[in-house]
């Protein structure tokens, strides 16, 4: 669950991971034996030579920002164009999404 | 076993196609996609992905209402829309649809639904004219329309929405993706499909081998007596046994066949089955049982080879979680749900098998339990004679064979679907593609019903034979399994070999097309054709075959 931190709920850093590892979990299930996405934190996720497509990342979206809110009642929004083409790109890999999601909440 | 299920959606529905391909129950399906919006262009024409589609392939066609009618926009706009013009609007939906019913086994439509979001007039959206009124009137039009097709199976969206707990709907999905639901409802929607395609091609399961203490009724029966076990009452976990058994009682209803495995005093078991007040089953809803201090996993086998069902069509049902693993360790064909432990919850996990769908019922079905007891007094009165030939003599077995008529024609087909081990060729046909089929230049389809002194075992034979060039084949040689070994698969082939004759076909090919399941249908062709053997899987007949002499045959 989330913290709370002088009437504020943070995530903490674990509950962040567990989040996105079962959105990725989720995915897997509708892809092939031969197309899971990996485990690894820094695996290239979205982008050039990225495991997951629009589709895969819309829905990735979709369940990361429920997961969130249902922990932490905080709703983000990361379906952000401009967040998407930036250097700080949360969806490059497992790692960034799970830092860029504690830095926000 | 495969089974090919084609998507088409107005909508993004990618989610569900990757959730089925990847889905480990069985049946393992392969998904056909077809691109997202042009659900009119599919059905209308011969789009690529008709390429991939064989007979016996079963379409989901899942739309949004507003897609499906379009006048339903128009009442967003204030515009009046009349119940006939939504009934007429369905209509031209599904023969739409129906445009390629010949190139289709089924076709499978979740009941229309929207958004829960979309509020509209509130309370009085379900008035008339309000769109939640016209999504009704939708859904009670196909409703009616599928009533008595046998290609057209609905799917129940708000059972399956009501079911999940997670969300069901995210505009961001609908908005970036064009994506109808959330996940969760894809993943409950797999369960549906697959439950639909097991129930078409005959592997919903048809045994369900029971355990007693704490899963039919709470506490040991052998330590407590009958009177004390929990059942009933003003007790809310003998109100669940209660819940349970009549859930049990509801699916023997309809043709699923009981029976009990139970490690415990044969004498004190039945008493409790027979004088508890509050049983919902009693001793004649069980077909068989093996009540003994033995190995769980033996009885299971021994009752399923005893009633000749096949394993895989056997679910077992214990609380104790050792003997489950004991009888998945032994018996993985058998179906061996994980259990919980709240009886509480009993009634709801059988539910959630989703192994016993029966897209239609018949006669028999709610005969299956009575036509096995039937068959158990048969086999005591073989233990009594002196010889096989005696007994059979003692039958008074009369078979009775017709050509296909339009009364049989639904329980034909579900013979023809649901038989696996007596199926010369497992053709799979719904009733209207048999009816079809048999109304074709040089073909027959018969039907055989069995009768004995013991009880009248019904519609349980089929024959389907094809004249080619003087000559004939035999199509589908079908026969129950509960009424083999008395001489009416001999029988059977009396009727295709005297309707070979009528027709001047000048022999008949018998040939079996081998699968895991129907061994039994060659061992009986290999001892009743021995001499008349062609190839690795086929016989030749020529003549009458000869009809054994203590059936009385109607024809």
């Amino acid at each position: 669950m989330g913290r709370e931190t002088g009437g504020e709920i943070r995530v903490e850093t674990s509950l962040v991971e567990r989040i996105v590892a079962e959105a990725v979990a989720d995915l897997n299930l509708q892809r092939s034996a031969e197309d899971q996405i990996g485990k690894d934190p820094h695996a290239l996720l979205f982008g050039p030579g990225g495991s997951l497509d629009s589709l895969g990342l819309v829905q990735l979206i979709a369940e990361v920002e429920n997961g969130v809110e249902d922990a932490s009642g905080q709703r983000v929004n990361l379906a952000d164009e401009a967040l998407l083409e930036s250097e700080e790109n949360p969806f490059k890999s497992i790692a960034f999404l799970c830092a860029y999601l504690v830095r926000l909440v | 076993m495969t089974t090919s299920c084609l998507l088409v959606s107005d909508a993004n529905i990618a989610p569900l196609a990757g959730y089925l391909r990847n889905d480990t129950e069985s049946p393992q399906v392969q998904v056909i996609e077809a691109p997202y919006g042009i659900v009119e262009p599919v059905f209308l024409s011969e789009h690529e992905v008709w390429s991939g589609v064989e007979g016996d392939t079963a379409a989901l066609v899942w739309t949004r209402p507003h897609s499906a009618v379009p006048a339903l926009a128009q009442l967003e706009f204030g515009r009046a829309v009349s119940r006939e013009e939504i009934a007429s609007g369905v209509d031209r939906f599904v023969e739409l649809l129906l445009a390629k019913k010949d190139r289709l086994g089924a076709l499978l439509l979740p009941l229309w639904t929207l958004p829960p979001t979309a509020r509209n007039r509130g309370a009085g959206d379900l008035k008339r004219g309000g769109c939640q009124w016209a999504v009704q009137q939708m859904n009670a039009r196909l409703v009616l329309l599928a009533e008595d097709s046998a290609l057209i199976h609905l799917l129940d969206t708000h059972s399956m929405l009501a079911s999940c707990a997670e969300r069901v709907y995210d505009a961001k999905l609908w908005h970036m993706g064009k994506i109808p639901f959330a996940n969760s409802v894809f993943r409950r929607a797999v369960g549906e499909v697959k439950a639909v395609l097991r129930a078409l091609t005959g592997r919903a399961k048809k045994l369900i081998v029971l355990d007693l203490d704490d899963t039919l009724w709470g506490g040991s029966v052998g330590e407590v007596g009958w009177e004390q076990i929990r059942l009933g009452g003003h007790d809310y976990v003998g109100e669940a046994f209660v819940v349970f058994q009549q859930a049990l009682k509801g699916l023997s209803s309809r043709g699923i066949i009981l029976a009990l495995a139970s490690r415990n005093e044969e004498r004190l078991a039945l008493e409790a089955i027979d004088s508890h007040p509050d049983m919902v089953l009693r001793r004649d809803d069980f077909v068989a049982w093996q009540i003994h201090w033995g190995d769980k996993a033996t009885s299971v086998a021994s009752l399923a080879s005893e009633l000749n069902i096949g394993l895989s069509e056997v679910v077992f049902i214990d609380d104790h979680p050792a003997e489950r693993a004991r009888v998945r360790e032994a018996l993985p064909e058998v179906m061996v749900p994980e259990w919980p432990e709240d009886p509480a919850l009993y009634a709801d996990a059988l539910a959630e098998l989703r192994a016993f769908d029966a897209l239609e019922l018949s006669g028999e079905d709610g005969r299956r339990g009575a036509l096995y007891a039937e068959e158990r007094k048969r086999s005591a009165s073989l233990r009594e004679v002196e010889s096989l030939e005696v007994w059979l003599e003692s039958l008074e077995l009369v078979v009775t064979a017709k050509k296909l008529m339009s009364d049989d024609i639904g329980r034909a087909a579900q013979l023809l679907n649901k038989t696996n081990q007596m199926n010369l060729r497992t053709r799979r046909m719904t009733g209207d593609q048999l009816a079809s089929w048999a109304e074709g230049e040089d073909r027959e389809v018969w039907t055989v019903r069995v009768a004995d002194r013991f009880g009248d075992a019904g519609l349980c034979g089929l024959l389907g034979l094809k004249g080619r060039e003087g000559r004939g084949d035999v199509t589908d040689y079908v026969l129950s399994c509960r009424v083999m070994g008395r001489g009416v698969e001999e029988s059977l082939l009396y009727v295709a070999t005297a309707r070979a004759q009528a027709n001047g076909w000048s022999s008949l090919q018998v040939e079996i097309l081998p699968t895991e399941k129907n061994k039994p249908c060659r061992a009986v062709l290999e001892r009743l054709l021995a001499e008349r053997k062609r190839g690795e899987n086929s016989w030749d007949l020529e003549g009458v075959f000869p009809l054994p002499q203590h059936v009385d045959m109607r024809m």
